[in-house]
């Protein structure tokens, strides 16, 4: 993932994020997100999809249909190995990015 | 037919073909389960799908990022890649070699650039990168420009994407056909009849033949090709054309030689030979270049991974 590709990179980093507790399938993962972020990440529901799909075409999360109960059936995704290092590099980023950024604006909010 | 499946169809016009299916269950899915929460607050089955839909976002907007994320492009990016060839056959290439001012390019390719970058460097930025660099030979006839930047351009794209690196190349692998292959001497005229009378030199519309080829190429290759054969493709396309080109030297010097009271060539044997030829090898192996970069990356990163001891930082 590029450096500081704020504006696709931060979705991406959220997915794997989620993805690294559990397989979700794409209408849990937009709940989920909320949930976490308490209302701050609440996003158009089908941007998701891109995003998740760029991350399976890279290599960075699986898929799996499944077929629960009497609910549509579910696409699930999850994480791979390549995704947990990207998630690993990508994290590291954007804490130092937070924290300079912090810095920088420390005494104005 | 219900707000669901309005949608459903509106988006499967912008989804790849062979992924269409499968997007639009995924979607679907999505949808009814966005419903059902809708439903809890009290709405009606279409009330809530509306709300649905409403929610997940615009169909063309999503439908785009969903091609995109597919690899797919949209013809406003295979027109853009294929702008810069029609600008220059169009204007021929002694005029672009010769009275095209340098801030010309510089003012072009900079607005390119700036909008290559909005849109996170696109395909098509990258056949405009090599117009440049070619532009830049043929304004300032800098040798520096084509011996150093080029390859090391060309090598530094493939290690990461060879068809990305092989758009780059284009111009040059065209370049050497055109103006070194075919030209600059009348390839094949008459000798007292006919169209060579009226076109002394064949290389105006020979170029332009192949220029439609080539974009014909470039199209089929960006366009409707499957993202991971679209290399292949273009690869075996512009190989193809370059075998055109060579064909179309053999049938002149063939034409020339087997009825010399109807046709002439300045082309000689000979010069096809210590000349041409060389040439034409030359521009085989800038377009298979790319893939070769690649292919050897590759296989760097290979052993890289098998021994960690002596490649890790």
């Amino acid at each position: 993932m590029a450096k500081l590709d704020m504006r696709t990179g931060s979705t991406g980093v959220m997915i794997l994020r989620l993805l690294a507790d559990e397989p979700m399938y794409g209408y849990q993962m937009v709940g989920e997100l909320q949930a976490r972020s308490e209302g701050y990440f609440e996003m158009e529901q089908g941007t998701l999809y891109p995003a998740l799909h760029r991350l399976e075409r890279d290599g960075l999360v699986n898929s799996e249909w499944q077929i629960l109960g009497e609910g549509p059936p579910r696409k699930y995704y999850f994480i791979t190995e390549a995704g947990q290092a990207a998630l690993r590099e990508s994290a590291a980023q954007w804490v130092d990015f937070s924290h300079s950024l912090l810095k920088l604006l420390d005494g104005l909010a | 037919m219900s707000p669901i499946d309005l949608y459903l169809h509106d988006l499967a016009r912008y989804l790849p073909h062979h992924k269409r299916a499968e997007i639009l269950s995924e979607i679907r899915s999505h949808l009814l389960e966005l419903t059902a929460e809708c439903r809890q607050w009290g709405l009606s089955q279409e009330e809530a799908q509306a709300r649905a839909v409403a929610q997940f976002g615009e169909v063309r907007a999503i439908g785009r990022e969903l091609r995109a994320a597919h690899g797919y492009v949209g013809w406003g990016d295979v027109v853009l890649a294929a702008l810069p060839v029609l600008v220059i056959t169009g204007l021929g290439w002694h005029i672009v070699g010769q009275h095209l001012p340098l801030w010309w390019y510089l003012l072009v390719f900079g607005w390119g650039a700036l909008v290559a970058w909005l849109r996170n460097w696109p395909t098509w930025w990258y056949a405009w990168l090599g117009w440049l660099l070619l532009a830049l030979v043929a304004v300032d006839r800098t040798a520096v420009v084509f011996l150093v930047v080029f390859p090391l351009a060309v090598t530094l794209v493939a290690i990461e994407r060879w068809e990305h690196a092989t758009l780059m190349a284009l111009p040059f692998t065209t370049y050497l056909a055109f103006a070194r292959l075919l030209g600059p001497s009348p390839l094949l005229a008459t000798t007292g009849w006919g169209p060579g009378n009226v076109y002394p030199s064949n290389l105006v519309w020979l170029e332009t033949a192949f220029s439609i080829v080539w974009i014909v190429v470039l199209a089929l290759s960006i366009k409707t090709a499957r993202p991971h054969r679209r290399g292949v493709y273009l690869l075996a396309g512009l190989l193809g054309t370059q075998v055109l080109y060579v064909m179309a030297l053999l049938t002149a010097l063939g034409l020339a030689k087997l009825y010399p009271n109807l046709f002439v060539s300045a082309i000689s044997v000979r010069m096809a030979l210590t000349d041409k030829l060389p040439i034409a090898a030359l521009a085989f192996g800038l377009t298979l270049y790319p893939p070769i970069v690649s292919l050897v990356a590759r296989w760097l990163r290979q052993q890289q991974s098998g021994l960690p001891g002596l490649f890790a930082n």
